[in-house]
């Protein structure tokens, strides 16, 4: 009662206060609320690009393991693509389950080499790839025990060359239809000419190849890739590191992804053993 | 003893003009009050809209070049994308109001614009070739496409 009777006006302004602290609070309130309100926005992590790429990266390393498995020991065209086969298909199965974990789908197609002709020079194997590409750099030409070629021309030139690591011409080998060229700068009897018989498997670190004669490091570069098909193989070390490179075929495997959200489908030559 | 009279005289008060002034500054208070309220709502709708922008077209550019490195990605291991699809949801409103959004080609920015002045532009960056579209709003589902015969990205309403 004493309070209310009090005419000091000490109630009155303690009221007001707690008026005014009351509106500030409800006012930044207010303020979140209807901040928070209008924003409609969710974020989300997108994953789809990391999950396709480690579809293609080992769907490639599948076929190419499943490949240097099943040819290793040799044997017919029908025993090695049955075994081949055997891997990719255990390989394709298990797919679909480690993706379904997650709501997502994953399948494969492949084919196998039987009735399939040898690869092209170009940078993917296809007819239709990059004609001139770089086939391995930094390579210590002294350390390359292997470098075998089998060429087919299905045009006029067909050239393999050796470049130094100032990008200047050391070496190369030129097929045409009759014959094939040598020339070597580093070598005093630089130019040699031969008979090339297509289909004829050349190994280029012999005479008069002698191509693990040059100076160290080269790279190695291939020239109207589309003028030739056939297999290669070259081995040794490159910066140091132990490479090898290696196409018998080319194997056309598709491969389709789908997410929550993202669907793909695409077309992958693979080119086997390496 | 004048000024203590001056104080103690009353003569001057008139209640009824007393009320009427206590209403006009009452009114006054509360109008000033309203129209701040008013003026704050409508910058937090706008604050809001750019801020909800923002986080629209750097997701926005997310996806394309989501797509975008997929096919490239994909040229690195020699290998072709015959389809992508890639669908996502954006809201048709925004702190109830629509809006639009202009994809470009020529700057490469997605720019998202609104009636009460919310603008923002994300920019964006894709190596393959890019179809510039224009969206007014009401659409919540898109989808981006690749065609691989023209070597180009789309997004469309679905």
């Amino acid at each position: 009662m004493g309070l209310i009777e009090d005419h000091d006006a000490q109630f009155m302004l303690l009221a007001g206060f707690l008026i005014g602290i009351g509106l500030v609070i409800t006012t930044v309130m207010l303020n979140s609320i209807m901040f928070e309100g209008n924003m409609a926005i969710e974020s989300v992590t997108e994953n789809s690009k990391y999950d396709m790429v480690n579809l293609m990266q080992i769907t490639t390393d599948e076929i190419r393991s499943a490949y240097r498995n099943a040819t290793e020991k040799g044997g017919t065209v029908p025993n090695t693509t049955k075994n081949f086969t055997k891997q990719v298909n255990n390989f394709s199965a298990t797919l679909p389950k480690i993706y379904s974990m997650y709501g997502g789908g994953a399948r494969i197609s492949y084919e196998n080499w039987t009735n399939k002709g040898f690869a092209n020079f170009t940078e993917n194997g296809m007819p239709g790839g990059k004609d001139n590409w770089t086939l391995v750099e930094g390579v210590n030409a002294s350390s390359v025990t292997v470098f075998n070629v089998s060429i087919n021309l299905t045009g006029s030139i067909f050239k393999i060359e050796a470049r130094n690591s100032a990008d200047s011409f050391v070496w190369s080998i030129e097929f045409n239809n009759s014959n094939y060229n040598v020339t070597n700068v580093t070598n005093a009897s630089n130019y040699t000419i031969g008979t090339f018989i297509s289909g004829s498997q050349y190994n280029l670190t012999s005479h008069p190849f002698d191509f693990n004669y040059l100076s160290s490091p080269v790279s190695i570069h291939i020239i109207n890739g589309k003028n030739a098909f056939g297999k290669y193989k070259i081995q040794g070390l490159a910066n140091n590191r132990n490479f090898t490179r290696e196409r018998d075929y080319v194997l056309n495997t598709s491969v389709a992804i789908s997410t929550t959200k993202v669907k793909a489908n695409i077309s992958m030559p693979v080119s086997v053993p390496w | 003893m004048a000024l203590k009279r001056i104080i103690k005289n009353e003569e001057a008060v008139s209640i009824s003009i007393g009320f009427i002034l206590m209403f006009a500054v009452t009114v006054i208070v509360f109008t000033g009050v309203m129209i701040s309220f008013y003026s704050l709502s409508r910058n937090i709708e706008k604050s809001a809209m750019e801020e909800s922008f923002r986080i629209l077209g750097s997701g926005l550019a997310n996806k394309i070049t989501t797509v975008d490195t997929l096919v490239n990605v994909s040229a690195s291991f020699g290998a072709t994308v015959e389809s992508i699809e890639y669908e996502f949801r954006l809201p048709a409103t925004i702190a109830g109001k629509t809006y639009s959004i202009n994809l470009t080609n020529t700057t490469y920015e997605i720019i998202l614009e609104a009636d009460n002045g919310a603008l923002v532009g994300s920019p964006f960056s894709v190596s393959n070739n890019f179809t510039e579209r224009k969206f007014y709003g009401g659409a919540e589902d898109y989808i981006i496409t690749y065609d691989k015969n023209n070597n180009k990205i789309f997004i469309d309403e679905r």
